[in-house]
């Protein structure tokens, strides 16, 4: 029999002709394509040299190979193809058999037969196609995690690669951590020498999405050019939020960041904190808290920032970081805060300090960190004055 | 999250539960978008019942804050724990969005906006 393109194949097996021919004669007037065989061996030949039929109907008792063992053979196969068992016993006992052996369904070869087969046909096609298109989504769905698990992975090894990895400066020791909370972050930092004196900056761009990763390096590129030809922390400050105004628009985006410029010459630091959290100046035992001086950047391009001017005598350290280090909770929902942190800045080399820190916190939140988090200790050389 | 919209005279009141952060701030953004479309410009967005903001929930905040600014309406938040207000003094965002110390301040506050405004 020809088959016509896009109808159903179905094999019917059943030792009883009348049967055998009732239901092709229906299922054919349903609009299916039917291949008949008289017993389960015929019925396993035809389909092992046509393998895709999409269903098979077989009657239970059959000479030769009967109903369950035709379908025992075709899964040992390797085919999944539905099979309805048809059978003039209506024990209870051999439907559950059919049912554990995997049968998509069971019907009896009672008088209703021919209204029910093109139904649970029809039925059986529907759940075997759904079970199919389940397994393909979740296919492409695993395919598409897996890809994107790559492009997050490359992305993560070029911001690596915009952080910088060793920062040294005559007179100076720095010590720095990051750890962002996925494989990207928002969370930035560097530290470079211009004539006019050692910059640095600290930031920290709003959520943790590839959107932030991407404002993250757009906004250090901006402010690494910016500092190297500007000279005061309040002229980068304020012209980095007039570019990244047009960059993030409308989009609730923003970044807190804290820049800071040591002029060599007059000994002195200048800082500007932009809506960041506080950050520390340690001198010796003592903790100075410095707040920020104007709000977050990406907000009004016509927003201005006012700058701290401190001694950074010998000795002294600065001390700054994003929120993920004092927002980081223990198990009753409580910040490890910023008390806790002055008290742990105190004696020892920068990265000595961070060590300390990150093993206080890590040990406050048992290792959960949602939030991306960085430190940055600079610290002048030489015993204070 | 949950926010149940409200009127007060002509302010809209957005009476918001749960924690304002990345999952939820897109629904905030959505639903005063929605406001603005239809021309209610002047809201209040009650924080009584918000336990924690993050920065993507700031981040919301000042879109809003933004999108009513620019329709010529005003954003004010009422009542913030004293956690969501850490967030507003840190990163001085409460020198740009009024923040009421109730929900009947904040109401007042944006009824006299109106009034200044109609007066003009």
């Amino acid at each position: 029999m020809a088959v016509s393109e896009g109808k159903l194949k179905l094999l019917v097996a059943d030792d009883d002709p009348f049967v055998r021919d009732m239901l092709a004669v229906i299922l054919e007037a349903s609009g299916y394509s039917v291949a008949v065989a008289e017993d389960g061996k015929e019925a396993f030949d035809k389909f092992s040299a046509d393998p895709g039929t999409d269903l098979i109907i077989s009657d239970m008792n059959m000479p030769g190979m009967d109903g369950l063992e035709l379908l025992k053979k075709v899964r040992e196969s390797g085919f999944d193809v539905p099979v309805i068992i048809l059978t003039g016993n209506n024990e209870i006992s051999v439907a559950i058999d059919s049912l554990k052996s995997g049968v998509s369904d069971y019907l009896l070869k009672d008088e209703n037969i021919q209204e029910v087969i093109a139904i649970s046909v029809e039925k059986v096609m529907e759940k075997y196609n759904l079970k199919k298109q389940n397994i393909q989504l979740m296919n492409d769905l695993a395919q598409n995690n897996k890809r994107l698990e790559k492009e997050k992975a490359l992305a993560q090894n070029v911001q690596n690669n915009i952080l910088p990895r060793h920062l040294k400066f005559d007179g100076f020791e720095i010590g720095t951590f990051y750890r962002p909370s996925d494989m990207i972050g928002g969370d930035f930092f560097d530290a470079w020498q211009t004539q006019n004196g050692l910059h640095f900056l600290i930031g920290d761009v709003s959520g943790h999405s590839t959107s932030s990763a991407l404002i993250m390096a757009v906004s250090k590129g901006i402010m690494q050019s910016l500092g190297h030809t500007m000279g005061s922390p309040s002229e980068v400050v304020e012209k980095a939020n007039r570019m990244l105004c047009d960059i993030v628009t409308d989009s609730g985006m923003f970044l807190s960041v804290v820049y800071g410029i040591f002029s060599r010459e007059s000994g002195s630091l200048s800082i500007v904190s932009a809506g960041h959290n506080p950050v520390f100046l340690i001198e010796g035992g003592t903790v100075r808290t410095i707040e920020s001086t104007g709000p977050v950047i990406g907000w009004d391009p016509g927003d201005c920032w006012q700058t701290h001017s401190l001694g950074f005598d010998k000795g002294t350290g600065l001390f700054l970081y994003t929120d993920g280090l004092t927002e980081a909770k223990n198990g009753f929902g409580e910040d490890f805060g910023e008390e806790r942190l002055k008290g742990l800045l105190s004696g020892g080399t920068p990265p000595e300090v961070i060590d300390r820190v990150f093993r206080a916190v890590a040990d406050y939140c048992a290792g959960e960190f949602p939030d991306d988090l960085t430190m940055f200790l600079i610290k002048r050389n030489g015993n204070g004055g | 999250m949950e926010i149940n919209v409200g009127m007060d005279g002509e302010v809209v009141v957005l009476d918001m539960t749960g924690d304002l952060v990345a999952s939820t701030a897109e629904e905030l953004k959505g639903q005063v978008s929605k406001l603005i479309e239809k021309n209610f410009n002047y809201v209040l967005l009650d924080m009584s019942k918000v336990n924690f903001m993050d920065s993507s929930g700031l981040g919301a905040c000042i879109a809003v804050h933004k999108t009513l600014n620019e329709s010529n309406g005003m954003f004010v938040c009422a009542k913030p724990s004293e956690t969501v207000s850490k967030v507003f003094r840190v990163t001085r965002a409460d020198s740009k969005i009024s923040i009421a110390p109730t929900r009947n301040d904040g109401v007042r506050l944006l009824h006299e906006k109106i009034l200044e405004r109609r007066k003009k």
